[in-house]
């Protein structure tokens, strides 16, 4: 039987270092080595390189039995030759921003409006060159699954699109996208045409099921999970240090509880038979040196035992699990909300203080962690136990609760998550 | 070398950028504070640094500018503007990773380098033409400065067009709508700068006598509320609630900040009055970087010591007599114009033959429609019962009241009231008058003199009892004395003597003035010499895109061509009736250019024997883009001066004018004025400059939703989800209709839905371009399912909601393959017609549109609701599978299985296409509608 050819369409892969190349590079080489050709179309380096924030060294994760496509694509918002700019982008961007907002283009997207058509032509020219088995679209954008399933419809080709976080739904307030209106055609459309339409969480796949029950048969969970490489569970020391370190690793993003948490910690702090610290590692908002970055920056150092370590490169991470004894998760979004560091911190069997939602679906893959404690709720008092639980957690703990934490965390790997996702891809396209 | 353009002054060096050489800091200015956005010289906040970095960049080798931030984007926008070569890149780390990617690649570092680099598909916008980005690559421009255009500002500011400056005048204009408009005076443009309050910061300040808006020169009974009030009188523009209500409060000097936005070489003073706030723009303009030449022309009783006046560069006045006088007290060039009579035009007929007067009886003429001038008239017929008397007046009145007073007398058949000439044919129109009546206040002596009509001058002033005097150009009479003008009339009647001297007659034509006020000119303007006049360019003043399509998709080198004649204008500017004939048309189409069309359309005018070339202010939302003969980018031509250049350059050339989709193709209004408004006041002034001016609608900006809701049972406007586009919509289509009931030119449509919605619109069909869009010869029948094409675009209006599940239902039963495509570019559309054997266009909208006829071009089969209108417009049966939303899916699966008759439509389809929408058929239409013939000479 012939290796059957995946079209893997995702706009961002490495070199791109965002979080969502990662899941993308992992279906590519999970797909590869269950022995499926796979060709990827993706953006052009440069766009990251240039803008997007790029780790070259990723490259080299990549399956050398994967063919990469690369589609010159640099989106207008962030495009950086003034040159072409306009005057109401350069003097106010406010109003820039808020007349593309009212427009609202033929696919209702904005940024990526031109990656469709350049990926619907690269889909049609791969496919004339070396037929394809199988269209796999992963989001975002959007577009690229508009383009996926606009060809494959017509080459009367299976495909699977891998919505993700929902071209629907707001996942953060569970309601309809604003667009919802406008979006639903699109969606109607690939719901029709696709053979599966992977999800990242049961509470987004049932979002979807209760809305359009006639597809409910194709919508599937593929979870996301922490990638080998960036924990080793084997580097985690199972006997706390003094002072004892609580670490937040990640991205702080614009809507972070940080004065909440700041709070909480200075209870906690204070009432700690012994020294504690907290540091925070990783970018503080989207755009180094911004104003919310320097703020969040002003607020860490003003804070006793709190400090921010800056941000570490993803090889980087696992050096940094290792020199922590506890885990702070903290963000914002509720049932449909998981987040990927979720995964990273089960695998590292470390105590995990959960500054969450109670709804959470983080508290859903972490319900059975043996070191998790969630907070009640959101209020100050109610992460500070939490805080002061996981602290104590870390003091008391040893290698045999670290292990049976490890344990639970490892079931938890992206491996592990794809590999029916990847059977199930070989099964449509054979 | 490195520019990096900084706001804050504590900037340090990204070391990813200094590692790409030297980095020079250059402090950006601040945009003006909101509340400072109407100060009078805010346009001019960038100017001196713009100057600056033009300066650098022209001395150093700079390979590239980065905005470091925020505040510095929109100067550095100013720059990149300026200079669309040098790349200029947002943030000083992602400039450095940009310049690191290009080093390795070993590129020059230029603009297009970078977007090769970062999307090597992108498309640049269009260049701004070089007039509208140095001012060293357009005319010097003199701006005239005065209560507005009477007769010698208009002829001195005609002196300075016709000796190649951009001339301009601007004055106020109290009683305008709110936000002024303006006028084209022949090669003229006059830009109405509204005011209501007395200014905040006017020059007041600087001149108690500056600028009293209470004179009654500028409460509008002058010259310029005389043609404000006829030209309102013809359009009688509506306002919009809310729109003009009540006037707005100045709060600075408007007068001052249309200057700052124009940033004229030279103002050309009318009137002491005026030189105060001439004086105050200067100063204005110079801390700017703008040096600005003043001239005054002051009146012949202005007192020379005033010391106002030394301050000017120069000062004209309009006799010989004052400018000795003048110049004895003043330490600069005084220059005399002498008042006179314009001249040049060629009367079709005279006074006496316009009268029925023979040869040998008495003719009085009177210029002068006043109540007085009238009575006078009146006595001398009374009194002279062979005599009569001819009224010329300088614009139309009414008769009736006018005439009351003779027929009272029993005398009104002998008095002849005329209808107002272009001012440059009234001295040869007159010559065959015997008397002239000059009543006080009268500006006619001069037109008399040179005609060689003697007068009888009523109450003159000293200075002209003297000329009449002294040159023996007839008899003065006193006041109040009725009695003794008609026997002054007698005397001259029976007695005419031997004429006025020849030169006598000569000295009083406007001749040698235009000549010695453009040497005035030259000698004080820089040495940028004036180029070709903008009114009648013989090359264009810029290249615009340098290639477009022809027909057949090939690119070739644009053909050019402008007015050259030369058309005679009255004393408003106005050409003359008998101007232009004979020299072929030229047809300017702009400036949406919606589809290609205003292109296609101009390209069809041109092959059908009338020239025309279409002009396109390009939108961002537009991103691919059709080709046009000049495209400029819509964003960047809003300010005032830039509209203005584009009306000098790209509109006034032409002698017809077809607004696309009542969108201004310049407008220059001195204020913020909608969209559609702006649109119907170009229409005006070009009307009232003698221009011939058309409106053409394409759709969606003509076709009222409401109606369209009620007349059509599937129409999108019905759908709850589009509310809000549909009330939109509606606003706006109602607001073009209200606007169109004061529009008495010709209205064109492209679909013939429209005319319903519009009576008496001409339909000019789309043009389809039948080379890139023709059968493919090597088609074959399909191999498996037809391959059925969708094209949504704005999806609302195409249906697809119904169109989609339809068809993916008939490609999941086999009976099709369904391609539907997003977004695609125009240019790529006839790949996609050539691999489709059947096309679905839209449901709901009953329209034949563009996407539907390529299809029928292109000889695949079409299936699409076209409504009755359009299948009722052709006489022929239209060759297309009409649908509903309702009939949709058992039309599509019978044609599948039916390649009989697909093979029909597939033959008949090109045919009918040529046959209407090849560009012959709407060209007929464009010129049916605009008068307009072919002219040999294209």
């Amino acid at each position: 039987m012939p290796r059957p050819h995946v079209a893997l369409v995702s706009w961002g892969f490495p070199p791109f270092r965002g979080s969502g190349t990662f899941r993308p590079l992992a279906l590519a080489n999970a797909l590869a080595a269950a022995g499926a050709q796979v060709t990827v179309l993706a953006a052009a380096r440069e766009t990251f390189l240039a803008h997007y924030g790029a780790d070259p060294g990723l490259e080299a994760q990549i399956d050398p039995r994967v063919e990469v496509r690369r589609l010159p694509f640099y989106p207008e918002n962030p495009w950086p030759v003034v040159n072409d700019w306009g005057p109401v982008r350069a003097s106010d961007p406010r109003r820039f921003a808020a007349d593309r907002r009212r427009v609202l283009p033929a696919f209702p997207e904005k940024v990526y409006e031109t990656w469709i058509p350049r990926v619907a032509a690269a889909l049609r020219d791969l496919h004339a060159a070396d037929p394809v088995s199988l269209m796999l679209a992963t989001a975002g954008p959007y577009g690229q699954v508009e383009a996926a399933a606009s060809v494959a419809t017509d080459l009367g080709l299976p495909l699977v699109i891998d919505d993700r976080d929902s071209f629907l739904a707001d996942v953060f307030t569970g309601e309809e996208h604003e667009w919802f209106d406008q979006r639903l055609p699109f969606a109607l459309r690939w719901f029709r045409s696709a053979r599966d339409v992977w999800f990242v969480n049961p509470p987004i796949r049932d979002w979807h099921a209760r809305r359009f029950p006639e597809f409910a048969d194709k919508f599937r969970v593929v979870e996301n999970g922490w990638d080998a490489g960036v924990v080793d569970p084997a580097r985690i020391s199972p006997s706390p240090r003094t002072p004892l370190r609580m670490g937040y690793v990640g991205l702080v993003p614009t809507n972070f509880p940080m004065a909440s948490l700041l709070q909480a910690w200075e209870q906690v702090r204070a009432a700690s038979p012994e020294p504690v610290e907290l540091v925070f590692t990783g970018p503080l908002g989207y755009t180094e040196g911004s104003p919310f970055w320097r703020g969040m920056q002003e607020r860490i150092e003003a804070a006793a035992d709190v400090s921010w370590a800056g941000h570490v490169s993803r090889p980087d991470l696992p050096g940094v699990y290792a020199g922590l004894d506890a885990l702070l998760l903290a963000k914002e979004g509720g049932e449909l909300v998981t987040g990927g560091k979720t995964y990273e911190y089960a695998a590292t069997g470390l105590p995990i203080a959960g500054a969450v939602d109670p709804g959470s679906d983080a508290v859903r893959v972490l319900r059975d962690h043996p070191r998790f404690h969630p907070a009640a709720g959101l209020a100050v008092t109610d992460i500070a136990a939490a805080l002061a639980a996981t602290l104590q957690d870390a003091r008391a703990g040893d290698a045999a609760v670290l292990q049976a934490a490890q344990a639970h965390g490892n079931a938890l790997s992206r491996a592990a998550a794809l590999e029916p996702a990847v059977a199930r891809v070989l099964e449509l396209a054979s | 070398m490195i520019l990096l353009l900084t706001s804050d002054p504590d900037t340090t060096v990204d070391p990813a950028l200094a590692a790409h050489g030297p980095v020079e800091i250059v402090r950006t200015p601040r945009l003006p504070r909101r509340d400072r956005a109407d100060a009078a010289d805010a346009p001019l906040w960038a100017d001196r640094r713009l100057a600056e970095v033009t300066g650098l960049l022209a001395e150093r080798d700079v390979t590239a500018v980065v905005c470091a931030d925020d505040r510095s984007a929109a100067f550095a926008w100013r720059v990149a503007e300026r200079h669309p070569d040098v790349p200029v890149l947002n943030g000083a780390a992602t400039a450095g990773r940009i310049l690191s990617l290009l080093a390795e690649r070993d590129a020059v570092v230029t603009t297009a380098a970078v977007r090769q680099l970062l999307d090597a598909d992108r498309r640049p916008w269009p260049a701004l033409p070089a007039y509208l980005l140095d001012p060293a690559a357009r005319p010097p421009l003199i701006v005239s400065l005065g209560d507005g255009p009477d007769s010698r500002t208009l002829r001195m500011a005609r002196a300075a067009a016709d000796a190649g400056y951009d001339s301009v005048i601007v004055a106020e204009a109290p009683e305008q709508t709110p936000e002024g408009d303006y006028l084209i005076l022949g090669p003229v443009v006059a830009l109405r700068v509204p005011t209501d309050s007395p200014a905040a910061d006017s020059p007041a300040a600087d001149s108690p006598a500056a600028g009293d808006p209470a004179s009654p020169e500028s409460s509008g009974s002058g010259p310029w509320g005389r043609l404000g009030r006829r030209l309102r009188s013809r359009s009688d523009d509506p306002v919009a609630p809310g729109e003009g209500a009540a006037p707005p409060v100045m709060a600075v000097d408007p007068v001052r900040r249309t200057l700052a936005e124009l940033r004229p070489d030279l103002l050309l003073v009318r009137g002491l009055p005026h030189l105060g706030r001439a004086l105050a723009a200067r100063r204005m303009l110079k801390k700017a970087g703008h040096p600005v030449r003043v001239v005054v022309d002051v009146n012949e009783d202005d007192d020379p010591t005033d010391p106002r006046l030394a301050r000017a560069d120069a000062v004209t006045v309009p006799s010989t007599e004052a400018a000795a006088r003048f110049a004895a007290v003043l330490p600069l060039t005084v220059l005399a114009v002498p008042e006179a009579a314009p001249t040049g035009g060629s009367p079709v007929s005279d006074v006496r033959r316009d009268c029925g007067v023979p040869a040998g009886t008495a003719l009085v003429v009177l210029r002068d429609p006043s109540p007085g001038a009238v009575a006078a008239a009146v006595d001398v017929l009374t009194r002279l019962p062979d005599a009569h008397v001819a009224l010329l007046p300088d614009e139309p009145i009414a008769e009736r009241p006018l005439l009351r007073p003779a027929r009272r007398a029993g005398v009104a058949d002998r008095f002849h009231v005329l209808s107002p000439l272009p001012a440059e044919q009234v001295v040869t129109y007159l010559a065959g008058a015997d008397v002239g009546l000059l009543v006080p206040g009268s500006e006619a002596r001069h037109e008399f003199a040179a005609a060689g009509v003697p007068v009888v001058a009523v109450e003159p002033s000293p200075a002209v009892a003297a000329a009449v005097e002294s040159e023996s150009l007839g008899l003065v009479v006193p006041a109040g004395r009725p009695k003794r003008i008609t026997a002054a009339v007698a005397a001259l009647l029976q007695d005419p003597g031997a004429g006025i001297d020849p030169a006598v007659r000569e000295a009083h034509l406007w001749r040698d003035q235009p000549a010695d006020v453009a040497r005035l000119f030259a000698a004080l303007l820089p040495a940028r010499a004036p180029e070709t006049p903008a009114h009648a360019p013989e090359t264009p003043a810029h290249a615009p895109e340098t290639v477009a399509c022809d027909s057949s998709g090939q690119k070739r080198p644009l053909e050019r061509s402008h007015v050259t004649e030369t058309v005679a204008c009255d004393r408003f500017g106005n050409p003359s009736s008998s101007s232009g004939s004979g020299s072929g048309e030229q047809v300017l189409i702009g400036a949406t250019n919606s589809a290609g069309q205003g292109t296609a359309w101009a390209r069809a005018l041109t092959a059908g024997g009338v020239s025309a070339r279409s002009l396109e202010l390009r939108s961002p939302e537009n991103p691919f883009g059709y080709p046009a003969d000049v495209v400029l980018p819509r964003q960047s031509v809003k300010d005032l001066a830039r509209r203005l250049q584009i009306l000098l350059r790209e509109v006034m050339p032409h002698r017809t004018v077809i607004i696309e989709s009542a969108q201004a193709l310049a407008g220059p209004e001195p204020g913020p004025v909608a969209g559609r408004r702006a649109a119907f006041h170009e229409a005006d002034a070009l009307v009232a400059s003698g221009h011939n001016v058309g409106l053409i609608f394409h759709g969606s900006d003509l076709r009222r939703p409401d109606i369209h809701a009620r007349t059509h049972p599937w129409s999108p406007f019905r759908l709850p989800e589009f509310a809000d586009l549909t009330a939109d919509l509606t606003t706006r289509t109602q607001r073009t209709h209200e606007l169109l009931a004061t529009w008495a030119g010709p209205v064109m449509v492209s679909t013939p839905d429209l005319v319903q919605q519009q009576p008496g619109a001409v339909w000019v069909p789309v043009v389809i371009d039948t080379a890139a869009f023709r059968p493919d010869p090597d088609r074959r029948p399909p191999n498996g399912p037809p391959v059925v094409l969708h094209l949504p675009s704005k999806s609302m209006f195409k249906g697809s909601h119904y169109i989609d599940p339809v068809l993916e239902e008939l490609a999941a039963d086999g009976v099709i393959r369904y391609r539907r495509a997003t977004n695609v570019p125009h240019a790529q559309v006839p790949e996609l017609m050539r691999d489709a054997d059947i096309f679905i266009d839209q449901l709901g909208m009953g329209i034949l549109g563009v996407a539907a006829l390529e299809a029928m071009a292109s000889g695949v089969p079409l299936i699409t609701d076209p409504g009755p209108e359009a299948l009722a417009a052709y006489d022929e049966d239209v060759p297309l599978v009409a649908v509903d939303p309702e009939t949709l899916a058992d039309a599509v699966r019978a044609l599948a299985v039916d390649p009989d008759r697909r093979r029909r439509l597939a033959l008949a389809g090109p045919d009918f296409v040529r046959a209407h929408h090849d560009g012959r058929r709407s060209a007929q239409a464009i010129m049916s509608a605009m008068a307009l013939s072919p002219s040999a000479s294209v």
